[in-house]
């Protein structure tokens, strides 16, 4: 049969119309649609019985409690809030809930690593045996014994036994070289010490406060124990309408907290203390302070020093150099709106003022924090419900004195390689890091870090590792690291999650918590707790310094400690949800164990035990006076420069590093939730939630205001260099109106060098490109703002 | 054909925007419950995968008058009669609404990948796995053995975690129970959000607290005038957030 070209062609159409009016077609669709749906190499995780267990987060120094779910009581899906847990009560942050994508993070340690070729050579940085690698420390330090002075300790975590056993050892070995990450809890403790006698932590009873004053402190960005906050917030926000708690903020970003605030008091940046003594002579001027306070306090009037000479005291400070109008020049915040917010601030009680910018745990300067908190106790706040005092410090029972030879006497009475200018008890790295690459007054041999990632986290990062040119490094990091990668030995940790550690009273909390982390599952790798390694190492060292760790391992150390709660009369393990303790504070709890056994079984089952009964402090202070501090004596004697106002707070213009001719602009670091900027990078799950203004590609973006970007020709989303002296990084613009005019705002956490391919590479880090204050008194960085020219990409 | 029953259960969420901090623990939870994938490079949101994805709002007002504020944007589980914008689309039938309790479902493994789902849902809230998931070593072993993993070529969204809904229809089944209790069954993004700004359950039980917050005067649904009758009801004070929730012209 003859097909010709239209027959053919009616055909074919016929044939299609014809299947397509079938079933054939769809019926092939609908097949398949099955047979794709078991591609081979899609992962089937393995099934089972599923457990939760407890424990405590240790990623931030938040404190939650938190449930890890277990499949086979081996592999960790899931972690959530723990809802017995008073501080976090079942809530969970972004950083706890990936607390999975670090124990099986890409970039874990799985073995001792020594550094066999040149330092921070990733291919030379080779496996060995745990024996080995204690075998090589023993022997360095054994070699290091005639100046033990050598050996230098940094850790991020200044509380808690881990780093109260590396004291220990330096102790016993004889160095006084133990030094803490700079911080603003140091700034804290030395404010509490030299105002109110004794060193500490700030509590804040916020579940009760009624108007809540932040001076930049980001309350539901971080700041404090950041679960504990958003709960707090949630109460503030619960109550019915006439009994609200109202929040305002004052600082230089439109931050989250600023828009959930419900008032915002924009101020210029690094003037938050000026603004508070703003406050301080409205209520002084117009008598809204708490006369019976000040009654009992020292220094609000004049007063006449040990040599009889006059003083100046707070009242006439703040009458004379805080007023409104100068405040207004100074902060750029309206002269009404500061005697506005300075009447409300005295008249509702309780009311509460927040010290700590940002998430609070980057230093600020010492007399910010004094300001704010005389705002506190000038309206009668201090020791009051609602108000402010001192966290209150678990009953732990002390470990024997340090057995020392006259070897690691003579080695603990040299200088401090970390000594801060005037005679002050906080660590400067800054120093440290000066003096290592000195090598005077004498030569560092060995630096050992712990939970702290100097590398990236300091401003001196790179100076650091040039210093360690004479220094040998040992890093204690569960993952590689900037510092890590630079170390002449690793001896990894296993994580949190599987390892054994006490916590100690989240920042801010007005209440005792004894928080402990037991581990969920058998450590993944070949990591060892530091605790057993810094035991065992001492043991090896024979002499006294074994004499000074009498335990075997970490755990009997650590329990001797707990010995000490379950000893007391109160307190209670957080076994069941319900119990509110800001709602007992001063009040026994009785304890819901009966012997040391119980109590050791119960919190590790629970991972918390909480006492209310020590309140936020009470008695005389133990300062000179044995009252409150408006002038703080302790600061004269410490040998702070400067007449009166050594000792009293103030607000000083900050030194921004730049000649504002070449850089117009301000560049100031924020802090958001979704990037952390501990001494960890951020996980994946939680670097994809940054917006794609936040994070575009490799390029981080700063906050620009329109006008400010207009004025500059600069467009949204344009890449440029962001210029200051320490030199030009890229970067993209994002305007936006919570930028303040000439201000640009930089998110911390990015610019990883370290770690894996998730992070590594994005944007800048923030330790290199600003240029840190050194605080007249701390000696610690702070971080005021840096000035900034925008330049060509 | 769906045919819209008088069943008593119909789960939705409220979500207190005047109480969200945008803190992303929920954003994060989401993910590690359902074993979403993530990339080395998540900046191209066109290509993200965020079952939960928050939405940045700002009043667009000049400094120092600027607010911002995070919206929360899970599946709706759009409760339309009949179908969802989405299941109505749906060649094979990979999403269907469940008219027991109104959960719009995804069988990722049915899906071909046509993502005409995705051009229907108004919401943006449905995602396509343009690639295969590269668990990086070892992370496997953090995956949900309840939820499945996706290939390339399917899409997926939030299922309001509905096996946990399964899990907990099995635990009570064994105490001799057929109905939940009220907080039995709780989307991970619920359970993690530390300033209990999201509130889960039946809307059809009076007595439940998401019913009530849902007939608040400061409740809203995002794109009303669709007729897409979503499920997630959001609460705020603030009015230009109220006004950002639909398409006003």
């Amino acid at each position: 049969m003859q097909l010709d070209r239209r027959a053919f062609v009616k055909l074919v159409a016929g044939g299609v119309g014809g299947t397509l009016l079938s079933p054939l077609p769809w019926k092939l669709l609908d097949d398949v649609s099955i047979w794709s749906q078991n591609w081979s190499w899609r992962p089937s995780p393995e099934r089972g019985a599923a457990t939760m267990v407890n424990t405590v987060c240790q990623l931030c120094p938040g404190g939650c409690g938190i449930r890890v779910r277990l499949i086979n009581k081996k592999n960790a899906v899931r972690i959530d809030g723990n809802p017995n847990h008073p501080v976090n009560r079942g809530g969970i942050c972004p950083l706890g809930a990936s607390g999975l994508q670090f124990l099986y993070g890409p970039s874990r340690i799985e073995t001792p690593l020594q550094q066999t070729g040149k330092r921070g050579d990733l291919k030379t940085l080779k496996p060995i045996s745990w024996d080995d690698a204690l075998k090589i420390l023993a022997e360095q330090l054994q070699g290091m014994r005639k100046e033990p002075q050598g050996l230098v300790c940094l850790t991020g975590r200044s509380k808690g036994t881990v780093s109260e056993l590396l004291a220990r050892f330096l102790q016993a070995y004889g160095s006084p070289n133990f030094l803490v990450m700079p911080s603003e809890a140091e700034t804290e403790s030395l404010g509490l010490l030299v105002s109110q006698g004794e060193a500490g932590q700030v509590a804040y009873d916020l579940e009760k406060s009624k108007l809540v004053l932040s001076f930049g402190a980001d309350y539901v960005g971080g700041w404090g124990a950041p679960a504990r906050m958003m709960a707090a917030f949630d109460g503030w926000r619960s109550k019915p309408q006439g009994e609200r708690t109202r929040i305002i903020y004052a600082g230089p970003r439109g931050s989250l907290s600023a828009s959930k605030a419900d008032d915002w008091v924009a101020i210029a940046p690094g003037t938050e203390a000026a603004l508070a003594l703003g406050l301080a002579s409205v209520i002084v001027r117009e008598q809204l302070y708490s006369q019976a306070f000040v009654a009992g306090a020292f220094g609000f009037e004049d007063w006449s020093d040990g040599q009889g000479r006059s003083r100046q005291g707070f009242k006439s400070l703040v009458i004379k150099d805080y007023a409104p109008e100068r405040v207004s020049e100074i902060t750029g915040a309206a002269k009404e709106k500061i005697v506005e917010l300075a009447r409300e601030f005295a008249k509702t009680k309780p009311a509460v003022a927040l010290s700590g910018r940002g998430q609070g745990r980057a230093p600020d300067s010492l007399y910010e924090f004094l300001a704010v908190q005389s705002l506190n106790a000038l309206v009668g706040s201090l020791r009051q419900p609602g108000g402010v005092g001192v966290s209150p410090k678990a009953p732990l029972t002390a470990w024997p004195a340090v057995a020392q030879d006259e070897v690691s006497k003579k080695g603990c009475s040299a200088p401090r390689l970390g000594g801060a200018a005037a005679d002050v008890p906080v660590s400067s790295v800054q120093n440290l890091v000066k003096r290592m690459s000195e090598g005077k007054p004498y030569q560092a041999a060995m630096l050992w870090v712990y939970e702290a990632n100097p590398a990236y986290s300091l401003s001196e990062g790179k100076e650091l590792l040039a210093a360690l040119e004479k220094v040998k490094m040992v890093s204690f990091s569960s993952f590689m690291d900037e510092t890590a990668m630079m170390a002449d030995l690793v001896l990894p940790a296993p994580t949190f999650l599987e390892r054994l550690e006490d916590g100690p009273t989240p920042a801010g909390l007005q209440y005792t918590v004894f928080n402990l982390s037991t581990p969920v599952l058998k450590p993944k790798f070949e990591t060892r707790h530091p605790g057993d390694v810094v035991i065992k190492l001492a043991k090896s060292l024979e002499g006294s310094i074994a004499a000074s760790f009498p335990w075997n391992d970490y755990e009997a150390a650590l329990k001797e400690r707990v010995k000490g709660l379950a000893a007391g009369k109160s307190g209670w393990v957080a076994a069941e949800a319900g119990l509110q303790p800001w709602a007992k504070l001063g009040q026994t709890l009785e304890p819901n164990y009966s012997s040391f056994d119980d109590l050791w079984k119960k919190l590790t089952e629970n991972g918390c035990w909480c006492d209310t009964s020590q309140g936020m402090g009470a008695g005389a202070f133990k300062t000179h006076s044995g009252k409150f501090e408006f002038a703080c004596q302790r600061l004269r004697e410490m040998g702070v420069a400067g007449d009166d106002l050594a000792c009293l707070p103030h607000y000083e213009e900050p030194v921004l590093a730049g000649d504002p001719a070449q850089y117009p602009l301000v560049l100031v670091p924020y802090e958001i939730m979704a990037l952390t900027n501990g001494p960890l990078a951020n996980p994946p799950f939680m670097t994809k939630m940054l917006f794609d203004f936040e994070l575009k590609g490799s390029d981080l973006c700063v906050e620009i205001n329109p006008q400010t970007a207009a004025k500059a020709g600069l467009k949204e989303g344009m890449p440029v260099g962001l210029k200051t002296e320490r030199g030009t990084f890229r970067a993209r613009v994002h305007l936006t109106n919570v930028a303040r005019p000439g201000v640009v705002f930089i998110p911390v956490g990015l610019g990883h060098r370290g770690f894996d391919a998730y992070i590594k590479g994005k944007g800048v880090n923030v330790n290199e490109i600003l240029i840190p204050q050194q605080d007249r008194v701390t000696g610690l960085p702070t971080w005021q703002g840096t000035r900034l020219a925008i330049v060509k990409a | 054909m769906t045919e819209q029953t008088t069943s008593g259960i119909r789960y939705g969420m409220a979500i207190d925007l005047d109480k969200c901090t945008g803190c992303m623990a929920c954003a994060v939870a989401c993910q590690q419950e359902n074993n979403v994938s993530f990339r080395e490079d998540e900046s191209d949101k066109l290509r993200s995968i965020t079952w939960l994805e928050m939405f940045y709002l700002d009043n667009g007002k000049p400094y120092p008058e600027h607010r911002q504020a995070y919206l929360p944007r899970p599946c709706q589980h759009c409760d339309s009669a009949h179908d969802s914008p989405c299941t109505f689309v749906c060649p094979v039938n990979a999403t269907k609404r469940d008219e027991e309790n109104g959960l719009v479902n995804q069988i990722p493994v049915r899906c071909i990948g046509c993502r005409y789902c995705m051009a229907a849902c108004p919401y943006h809230a449905r995602y396509f796995n343009w690639w295969d998931t590269k668990w990086p070593k070892g992370m496997e072993q953090m995956l949900t053995p309840e939820v499945s993993t996706r290939p390339r070529g399917v899409v997926e969204k939030c299922t309001m975690c509905v096996h946990r809904l399964q899990l907990a229809m099995d635990k009570a089944f064994t105490e001799g129970r057929k109905e939940l209790r009220e907080g039995e069954y709780v989307p991970a993004c619920v359970e993690a959000c530390p300033a209990k700004a999201m509130v889960f359950g039946n809307l059809h039980d009076k007595e439940s607290l998401v019913a009530k917050l849902a007939k608040s005067q400061r409740a809203f649904r995002l794109l009303p005038k669709l007729g897409t009758e979503p499920k997630i009801y959001y609460l705020t004070s603030q009015g230009w957030i109220r006004k950002l929730g639909d398409n006003v012209m």
